[in-house]
């Protein structure tokens, strides 16, 4: 792996570093979370008051200045440049029967605005009645079917506007 | 003789050579293909700085089809050791940059090695796969490297967790290495595992098929079940990688890490009110998971195949335990061919790593008709009552609302070997339904009487009052307890903690002969 870092500080200063200009700082730790550096012939105590480890970013307190320090090496940069990260929304644009059945009820129309969670019909399936709500905050683009119908696994019941 | 920088500098030009893998060309075609290399997919896994290589300097020994002229260092995969969050795991990631990550003899080796080390130390393998399939320039030797992964990986099964990722094409024998681990993650769009290929497809069976229709990700997580989940990106996938390994132990002789936990009053009052006053009115049952668990510790498996049972793993008060619940919301939570087998396999995932099990019931019974007895609902059901009895692990019960029939036997009853087993005060545990079961026993009188609706109403509810509760289970002790909802939290805390150092003697046998 390649062994340098790009450092940002405040979203202001950006610059490189290498593993070796690392091991050739003058650094010693007098604490848990506090660091004496000496470079250039002046001292400088420096204290880490947040960190978080899965992001890289850290709060360094110098001289009662807080500084938000974030770190990235090579592969955290291509890993945003490719533009993959662990968590992003997807959004959900159609509603499918989860499982065969009858439509009971129907509690919405084209056009109307539906919150999350709002019921949007009910399907009795299994002796069952399903009691299906939406996903998310939306307006409902379509309607596909109407009381009574008998619906088949995952065909398409409701779209939303995107 | 070369002195002893030459030697130095030698050194350092291979292993460059041998990071560099297929070469800069490829890596960019691999980047814009959405997918990272094997190297950065190593790296992102384990912590930083901790992964060590072993035989970055392995090279095929094929001479035939000119194979002589193209030599990679590393053979295509890349294998060695590393933590991640602290905990040593061993692993290996194919390198599509190499002749397409196709499998050779040589690459085999290098990846028989770790898991032969993994299983002597006692720590998770973790698999990264990503190859084109055998390295056909090799014939007969690359199907022997796939056999030789795939024994090892029936020797360390239950002893050592086993984590395969499909972060590209498996295709043709390879789909039987992650076929035979623990769990498979696929990743959406990237990924997919197929026996045979869509041109093969359409040769032999004249049928018109994608290979994101045959097998992505999406195909094997909803219709198959061969994935146990999926993930979104690489890197999504890494971090789920990591997250399932939280829940596991290093080795089979140990339990999986406990959280630190603080006991405080436990009462969980939005228990209370999930289950509806109607009995045919579903709810869903991952609203009374999360009420029990630990927050946010739902890590769901399976979680779109067979969705009428749930399946999962979760900490509860620190400690790892496993999920199995019915789930109302789908299919009214019965017992199918497809939800007794991703139970059944759960089950015993669970009880190879020493994962205690908490089942929470609300199952109508078996799912009836043509298609699922001439499937084979009878065997199917079956391996999941043969995994919950044969499992020595700690095994708590809670029934929400409905067991009935057989099913209620199945899903972790006490006569199973069940530890402990609750009941909500709406529970219904009979032999079936009280309207079916009163046209049964009062056949005759319901035919002879008046008006026959009437009687057979009077009849319901009266057989309804008699078994439509937990009371005659718990007069024999099939129930231990009956408990408010808003209870369970701090009951299962106490009981799970109560049950931690159970032991159980089994007798001497070969292995048992569940019905596969």
């Amino acid at each position: 792996m390649d062994k340098s870092y790009k450092v940002k500080v405040n979203n202001t200063i950006d610059f490189n570093i290498t593993k070796d200009e690392l091991s050739n700082l003058d650094v010693h730790q007098t604490s848990e979370n506090s660091y004496h550096i000496l470079q250039n012939n002046k001292s400088v105590k420096a204290e880490i008051t947040e960190a978080d480890f899965s992001n890289k970013t850290y709060q360094v307190s110098i001289r009662n200045h807080s500084y938000k320090v974030s770190i990235s090496n090579k592969l955290d940069i291509l890993i945003k440049d490719m533009g993959l990260s662990a968590k992003t929304a997807k959004q959900i644009d159609f509603i499918k029967a989860p499982m065969p059945g009858l439509i009971l009820e129907l509690h919405v129309e084209a056009g109307q605005e539906v919150k999350e969670n709002d019921t949007l019909f009910i399907l009795e399936a299994m002796k069952m009645e399903n009691s299906i709500s939406s996903p998310r905050l939306g307006i409902i683009k379509s309607i596909s079917v109407k009381n009574g119908d008998a619906v088949e696994k995952n065909q398409l019941l409701i779209e939303f506007e995107n | 003789m070369d002195s002893r920088q030459d030697k130095i500098d030698n050194l350092n030009k291979h292993k460059a050579l041998s990071e560099l893998g297929g070469g800069q060309k490829r890596i960019d075609k691999q980047h814009a293909n959405k997918k990272l290399t094997a190297r950065e997919r190593i790296n992102y896994l384990l912590d930083e700085g901790s992964f060590e290589e072993i035989g970055a300097l392995v090279t095929h020994r094929t001479t035939e089809f000119g194979m002589q002229d193209q030599i990679y260092y590393g053979d295509g995969v890349i294998t060695g050791y590393g933590t991640i969050n602290g905990r040593l795991v061993y692993t290996y990631a194919q390198d599509f940059t190499v002749f397409g990550g196709s499998l050779s003899e040589t690459h085999a080796e290098k990846i028989c090695k770790i898991m032969d080390m993994a299983v002597k130390v006692g720590v998770p393998i973790i698999g990264l796969n990503d190859s084109g399939g055998a390295r056909i320039q090799e014939g007969v030797r690359s199907l022997g490297g796939y056999a030789d992964i795939f024994y090892r990986n029936v020797q360390a099964s239950g002893v050592i967790p086993q984590i395969s990722a499909v972060m590209g094409p498996c295709a043709g024998g390879a789909v039987y290495s992650p076929a035979m681990t623990d769990f498979t993650i696929m990743v959406e769009n990237t990924s997919y595992m197929f026996v045979t290929g869509p041109n093969v497809v359409k040769t032999v069976t004249n049928e018109e098929v994608t290979s994101e229709e045959l097998g992505g990700a999406e195909t094997h997580a909803t219709k198959s079940g061969v994935a146990h989940k999926t993930s979104e990106n690489d890197i999504a996938c890494l971090e789920d990688v990591k997250q399932l390994l939280s829940y596991l132990p290093q080795n089979n002789t140990e339990t999986a890490n406990k959280l630190d936990f603080k006991l405080e009053d436990e009462i969980r009052d939005v228990l209370s009110d999930i289950v509806p006053e109607s009995s045919t009115k579903p709810y869903d049952m991952r609203a009374v998971i999360t009420g029990i668990i630990d927050e946010d510790s739902f890590y769901e498996i399976h979680k779109n195949y067979a969705e009428s049972i749930i399946v999962g793993l979760a900490r509860l008060g620190g400690r790892s335990i496993g999920i199995i619940a019915n789930q109302p919301m789908a299919y009214a939570g019965v017992l199918g061919v497809n939800s007794s087998r991703k139970a059944a396999r759960f089950t015993r995932t669970c009880d190879c790593f020493n994962i205690p099990l908490l089942v929470l019931v609300d199952v109508p019974g078996f799912l009836p008709g043509t298609d699922q007895e001439w499937n084979g609902i009878i065997i199917h059901g079956a391996k999941l009552l043969y995994a919950l009895s044969e499992a020595t692990v700690p095994r708590v019960t809670v029934i929400t609302r409905k067991a009935y029939g057989g099913a209620y036997d199945v899903m972790n009853s006490k006569h199973s070997g069940a530890d402990y087993n609750y009941a909500w005060p709406g529970a219904e545990i009979a032999v079936m339904g009280a309207k079916g079961a009163s046209e049964i026993i009062f056949r005759k009188e319901i035919a002879e009487a008046e008006s026959p609706e009437e009687k057979l109403a009077e009849k319901e509810a009266e057989y309804a009052e008699t078994f439509a509760n937990p009371y005659k289970a718990a007069q024999r002790g099939f129930i231990d307890e009956i408990i408010l909802p808003k209870n369970t939290r701090r009951k299962l805390l106490k009981t799970f903690a109560m049950l931690e150092d159970k032991k159980v003697e089994m007798p001497k046998r070969k292995h048992g002969n569940i019905p596969l």
